[in-house]
């Protein structure tokens, strides 16, 4: 059943993937009777990149929000208690109104700085032998603290557009993107899913309690370290989205949904 | 705009996107160049690698500024408009 439920879903995200390339389908349609080049090149520079971008954030988002639900069981936690998307935002703003690095690929290098200075900050506030509600006070200290530079970054860019442009952080957007841009997302969104998909059965043992995981032969410090570093590739996806989605399927969910078929047992 | 013979399109959101100029181009495109070397998010598609393609009619430049008050200043601004779309 399970293979089925996974055909299921693959086949509905290549259907809604198609769709998403494909429609509206008027104008495309439209464009391809005009200058054939243009409405490939169209699909090809234009669609593709957004809806890459859309799969490959929500992902992101969707892996992470679950691995932090799961470290800091809580199905309301999300990757940016880390401080990790306030580092990324202020990153980016810092880089594109202040440092003037304006391109897209700089500007996305910017949020990634920002997002993995957030992290050493973390690191240093909680140590790497942090217990979770250390790295959960430490990360919404420094979520607070980027939050307020990135305010005070934006009123004091030269720049008259940087107002204006806060309801795009705030709101974000994947039109207008170029496949250079989706490839600089996709890499190292896909290197962290790898390492969260690794870690599935520790964040499972997680949800059971720390003691258990421990006990359960889960390093769970490596586990805290290696969830909160994945959270960087959802720290730039907020900086698109800054609307606090709560991500989907936190694992305490999964978990007693199986309970009825004893996939989760106790140790104790 | 319209004082200076222009009809903005209907666009959702006021909002157009880089797909919509290259699906159905305008006949005139006006731009602001107030501050063109400071970055603008509205303005980043500028750098996407399909923005060269855009077939605009003609594209119109103009100080933003002027805009934001919709005072007196903009009477020289509306002429000046009308004489470059007319060309």
């Amino acid at each position: 059943m399970r293979r089925g439920l996974w055909a299921l879903l693959c086949t509905a995200l290549a259907l809604l993937f198609a769709l998403s390339l494909l429609t509206p389908w008027g104008a495309l349609a439209a464009l391809y009777g005009e200058d054939r080049g243009l409405a490939l090149l169209l699909l090809q520079e234009l669609r593709l990149p957004r809806a890459l971008l859309a799969l490959t954030y929500g992902a992101m988002l969707g892996a992470s929000g679950a691995a932090i639900q799961g470290l800091f069981a809580n199905p309301l936690a999300s990757p940016d208690l880390t401080g990790t998307t306030s580092g990324a935002a202020l990153g980016a703003v810092v880089s594109a109104y202040l440092l003037g690095f304006t391109g897209p690929l700089a500007l996305s290098a910017g949020a990634v700085a920002g997002a993995l200075g957030a992290l050493l900050l973390l690191l240093a506030l909680a140590g790497p032998r942090a217990e979770t509600a250390t790295l959960l006070l430490s990360g919404l200290a420094i979520s607070a603290l980027a939050g307020a530079l990135t305010t005070l970054a934006l009123a004091l860019a030269p720049s008259p557009f940087a107002f204006y442009d806060a309801y795009d952080w705030l709101m974000g957007s994947l039109i207008d993107r170029s496949l250079e841009q989706a490839a600089f997302a996709a890499l190292p969104a896909l290197l962290c899913l790898a390492l969260l998909a690794r870690m599935g059965r520790g964040l499972d043992a997680l949800t059971l309690g720390e003691e258990v995981a421990q006990s359960l032969g889960h390093d769970v410090r490596r586990m805290r370290l290696a969830v909160v570093t994945a959270a960087i590739p959802a720290g730039r996806c907020f900086r698109r989205r800054r609307s606090g989605a709560r991500c989907c399927l936190p694992p305490t969910w999964w978990c007693e949904a199986h309970r009825s078929v004893g996939r989760c047992r106790s140790a104790s | 705009m319209r004082l200076a013979g222009l009809r903005q399109r209907t666009l959702t959101g006021d909002r157009v996107s880089l797909e919509q100029l290259l699906v159905r181009p305008p006949a005139v495109l006006l731009r602001s160049n107030y501050r063109a070397g400071q970055y603008s998010g509205e303005q980043r598609w500028l750098s996407h690698p399909l923005a060269a393609r855009v077939r605009a009619g003609k594209t119109l430049q103009t100080d933003g500024r002027r805009w934001t008050c919709m005072g007196p200043l903009l009477a020289g601004e509306i002429e000046r408009l009308r004489k470059e779309s007319a060309r």
